[in-house]
């Protein structure tokens, strides 16, 4: 009985506004990400690397592959965008997203982790429109897909879950590894003398005395190992947001071609209060017109029930 | 919309919402933890150790001429991320290690067993360089080391 008032919330329907904007934006990351250059490496290869480790060799190092995937990238997610062919290209988007960047990191030296929130996000996005397309579709037929509530918040939600871990794993990750003395000073300060641009403010802030860096890299540590917090509520979820913008915005600051800035319009747009935002938005721009259910146009289309 | 469960293509969709709830936060709290860094798992490993210090190396052959440091197993392979930690290819094999620095008589052995990459120069000059904290606030260059290796 609990569980289901806890998990009520998450299956109650907005307007379609902010999701279809997370998934426009989503989308903008995957043509990125098709733009991209192979990187393929020479060397042994390693141990299992990703879930497609166990691929046969030809498979995962042919260029051929990856370049087929990259065209069905860029095809299924301009589908996607465009609401087109919804049976198959926001999952076609999201498999090729996965096993681009598997495939890429299977034939590097050099790990990144500038895509791993994005995948997660179309899939997660890719799910909501293959478990809707059919009311999605119908909708869009009808001409009321912004009329409708269309968006559940459990999309939302799990995506601010994600969120939470992935950057609750870096905090836990540095702690299990250097303990909580991570947070010293003197190994931010060698990182950004070596790669970091050195015009930079924070760079030359972290640069001139220790206890500046030790306090941004302890900073860090702390937002990341709490950024879990985020699950709790609006208020925690955006205090983490802003703690976390400002870490990104120190890290892109400091090592500028890192590629951190997906993961950081991500934190933006999740943990900043932009969903409510542009739910009433959304809201108050429905109110003087005909608030339909999904069924309604399904019924009046004969598409279901 | 309507409560779920009024109808049986809602009460089918909420079935399949719910499973698919479930299964995402399972399969990403259970995922980094059995599979590690795999992806689509990640532990998000980047800059997680705690390095005091880095050498930078510099060689040339007889003739003065700067010699790639990867013909030399001499190339920094990390880049903040855990060497070899989630990727598919071996980095490469190499003396430097982030966060340590080489004896004078490693470096010497390592140099003389590589000595013969370059066959035309009868020796090379080595010059190590390690940048460490040079005081309580400011890091920097804090012990240079000069080695010529001459071929045996």
């Amino acid at each position: 009985m609990r569980m289901k008032r806890l998990c009520k919330g998450w299956f109650d329907c907005t307007y379609p506004d902010f999701g279809q904007m997370t998934v426009w934006i989503l989308i903008s990351f995957a043509i990125c990400l098709a733009i991209l250059g192979p990187s393929h490496q020479t060397g042994l290869r390693a141990d299992s690397a990703t879930l497609i480790s166990f691929f046969p060799e030809q498979i995962l190092s042919s260029l051929y592959v990856y370049q087929a995937l990259r065209v069905l990238l860029v095809v299924a997610a301009i589908g996607w965008a465009l609401k087109r062919g919804l049976a198959w290209t926001p999952a076609t988007t999201s498999v090729c997203f996965m096993l681009i960047w598997a495939l890429r990191m299977e034939n590097v030296a050099n790990g990144a982790h500038i895509f791993h929130v994005a995948n997660m996000l179309i899939f997660l996005h890719a799910a909501w429109f293959h478990l809707y397309r059919v009311e999605i579709v119908a909708a869009c037929q009808a001409g009321t897909f912004w009329q409708l509530k269309l968006y559940p918040r459990w999309v939302f939600y799990l995506a601010v879950f994600y969120l939470g871990i992935f950057h609750a794993w870096a905090g836990v990750t540095k702690i299990s590894t250097s303990g909580l003395d991570w947070g010293n000073g003197l190994s931010l300060q060698l990182w950004i003398y070596l790669w970091g641009w050195q015009a930079s403010p924070f760079a030359q802030l972290a640069l001139a005395n220790r206890l500046i860096a030790q306090l941004l890299q302890t900073g860090a540590l702390v937002i990341e190992t709490f950024s879990f917090l985020c699950w709790f509520g609006r208020w925690p979820r955006t205090l983490v947001g802003l703690g976390l913008l400002g870490f990104y915005t120190g890290v892109l600051g400091t090592f500028v071609d890192y590629g951190f800035h997906f993961n950081a319009i991500l934190v933006a747009l999740f943990l900043l209060p932009f969903e409510p935002w542009i739910s009433g938005r959304a809201m108050k721009r429905v109110t003087s017109s005909d608030h339909k259910s999904p069924e309604s146009v399904l019924q009046k289309d004969g598409v279901a029930t | 919309m309507p409560d779920a469960g009024t109808s049986p293509m809602n009460s089918r969709m909420r079935r399949q919402e719910t499973v698919f709830i479930v299964g995402f936060i399972v399969i990403n709290l259970i995922g980094p933890i059995v599979l590690g860094e795999r992806f689509p798992f990640t532990i998000s490993p980047m800059f997680c150790d705690e390095p005091a210090c880095y050498c930078e190396y510099f060689v040339t052959d007889a003739n003065g001429r700067e010699i790639d440091l990867a013909s030399l197993k001499l190339q920094r392979v990390y880049d903040g991320n855990p060497v070899g930690l989630g990727v598919g290819i071996q980095p490469a094999e190499t003396l430097d290690r982030f966060g340590q620095v080489p004896t004078e008589q490693e470096l010497s052995r390592h140099l003389l067993e590589q000595i013969d990459v370059w066959p035309d120069t009868p020796y090379l000059r080595i010059e190590m360089t390690v940048v460490g904290a040079l005081d309580e606030n400011r890091v920097g260059p804090v012990e240079r080391l000069a080695l010529k290796v001459e071929r045996p």
